[in-house]
């Protein structure tokens, strides 16, 4: 079982303003689903980058199963928003790329390719060209390319912000059901609460101003939905709508006192 | 994969653009509107020939200075049989090909090195910009001299004032296709575990090939623009020599010929060009 922990880690930019996380303790093993949530210039992103090792703290450490890691690797893999697929690869070449790197042989990166693109539901879509895809259709072939580097994590970065309620809507069962099967670990960055509750095994609220997680939940309607309960009669149910006005309540209460002060 | 998600992946949203609410693909024009740009630019081309024609029948200007259309017809197919001063026109412009793409040749091996090192590294900046800048504005008769002294009149020379006058376009569209890279392939590939050699050939080199075709194409008009000057210079072939020969004995319709062949063999290179563009980067037009 992995571990990724973030160790009281702090970042600035050398800007001269206050950082935009300051000592932010995370921990996050494998077999959860751990959502972040929280307002704008919360460092919702900032602590992704850290995770990723797109960035080095300042302060703290990360840790990946104890020992401190620097830079980006294999392990925990990013999904970007803007998907950041190759145009100039077909989607199988596009998810086999990261076996390429490790000079995995044709057919053997081909196979693998194959199989993850039928797990995200795209086994016909093999040869098309990405420009010729939808939203929804790049976001799939960007999470099979991510799996395809076998990861601890992966770190998903909005990838579901672009894409209209429907597919949004589709793509988060999708999403449950990759890490499911796949044994990853997920840490997912967003600004729907409802997707938050419904994909979470654990949800942390960023306070305002980078000051670390101001609550942390432990919604379990990912399970549910994964046994086969509809999204939709999930949300209605009273338990749901009281855990979403709380989060709301604690989003707007922590603008709040970042006003005041 | 629960029976919901299942047939929620089976979705018309999911597969087809148009379902997702994204414009679905530009239809194909009309034939009309099609052919309109293609009409209107037959017209300009046979007004303007009309008017050449109109200005040599009622003799406006003497045939020594503007020779009929008719006449450079007749010449163009007497440089073709015959040829002029020694060569036949294909050996002329067998000649000018050859040191057009002698001189892209290292214009592209050393103007895509220094413009990837330009757009990646400040230090590389600053050490290749002041030479892009010092060259950029020459005109290449200023500098034809100072060649020849140092490589004598031979072809050599040619090529490289040609190669100089076609560096500075491939070195600043290489540069400025470093800059289009898209920040999240690069964090996408180090994330895979790419080494730097790999993020520059598999991420960094296929995002700039749109880049360094542009400044391909443009170096070719700065090369054929040069040409004339390099074949000043002790030639005894190529299009720019025969145009000179020719204009030196006032046999204007050659001249207009050479012209004409040389507009044409341009027009022809940027035709390639294009499809070599859509071969070899289709999705160019539909990069974010």
């Amino acid at each position: 079982m992995h571990e990724l922990t973030l160790d009281t880690v702090s970042l600035d930019y050398g800007t001269g303003n206050q950082p935009v996380l300051d000592r932010v303790a995370l921990k996050l093993r494998q077999d959860e689903f751990v959502v972040v949530i929280g307002r704008s210039g919360a460092g919702k992103t900032s602590l992704l980058n850290l995770a990723a090792g797109f960035v080095e703290p300042t302060e703290g450490r990360v840790l990946l199963n104890g020992k401190p890691v620097s830079g980006p690797g294999q392990r925990r893999v990013v999904v970007f928003q803007d998907d950041a697929l190759f145009p100039w690869l077909d989607a199988l070449d596009n998810v086999a790329f990261p076996l390429k790197l490790e000079r995995v042989g044709l057919a053997q990166r081909r196979a693998e390719a194959r199989r993850l693109l039928s797990l995200v539901g795209l086994a016909r879509a093999t040869n098309r060209r990405i420009w010729e895809l939808s939203g929804g259709m790049r976001q799939r072939v960007g999470i099979a390319r991510a799996l395809a580097a076998k990861p601890a994590f992966l770190l998903l970065d909005e990838p579901l912000g672009a894409l209209d309620a429907l597919t949004r809507s589709q793509m988060q069962e999708l999403l449950l059901d990759v890490w499911a099967k796949s044994g990853v670990g997920a840490l997912l960055i967003t600004h729907s609460i409802e997707e938050a509750l419904l994909l979470g095994t654990r949800i942390l609220v960023l306070a305002p101003g980078g000051r670390g997680v101001r609550a942390e939940f432990r919604p379990g309607f990912g399970r549910r939905l994964l046994a086969g309960e509809s999204a939709g009669a999930l949300k209605d149910l009273p338990e749901f709508l009281a855990l979403k006005r709380e989060l709301v309540a604690l989003i707007e209460d922590g603008e709040r006192t970042e006003l005041a002060a | 994969m629960t029976i919901e998600t299942r047939a929620l992946l089976s979705h018309p949203s999911l597969t087809s653009p148009e379902a997702e609410g994204r414009p679905a693909p530009p239809r194909r024009p009309r034939r009309k509107t099609r052919l309109l740009p293609v009409l209107v630019s037959t017209a300009t081309i046979v007004s303007f020939l009309l008017l050449w024609w109109l200005a040599s029948a009622l003799a406006l200007v003497s045939p020594v200075f503007l020779p009929s259309p008719a006449a450079v017809a007749i010449s163009l197919g007497s440089l073709v049989t015959t040829g002029f001063v020694d060569a036949t026109l294909a050996e002329h412009a067998a000649a000018s090909l050859w040191r057009i793409f002698g001189a892209l040749f290292f214009a592209v091996l050393i103007g895509v090195p220094a413009g990837l090192v330009i757009g990646l590294s400040r230090i590389g900046k600053a050490l290749f910009d002041p030479v892009v800048e010092f060259l950029r504005p020459l005109p290449p008769l200023a500098y034809l001299p100072l060649i020849i002294i140092w490589f004598g009149i031979g072809e050599p020379s040619k090529i490289i004032v040609i190669a100089l006058a076609m560096l500075p376009p491939v070195i600043i569209s290489t540069a400025a296709g470093v800059k289009t890279v898209p920040k999240d392939q690069v964090r996408a590939a180090r994330s895979f575990g790419a080494s730097g050699l790999q993020v520059l050939s598999h991420v960094i080199l296929p995002n700039t090939l749109p880049g360094i075709l542009t400044g391909i194409r443009i170096a070719l008009g700065a090369g054929w623009s040069t040409l004339v000057a390099a074949e000043l210079v002790a030639a005894n072939r190529g299009l720019g020599f025969m145009i000179q020969s020719a204009s030196q004995f006032l046999v204007t319709d050659v001249v207009i010929a050479g012209i004409l062949v040389i507009a044409l063999i341009a027009f022809l290179l940027e035709g390639l060009a294009r499809v070599v563009e859509a071969r070899l980067i289709p999705w160019a037009s539909h990069r974010n």
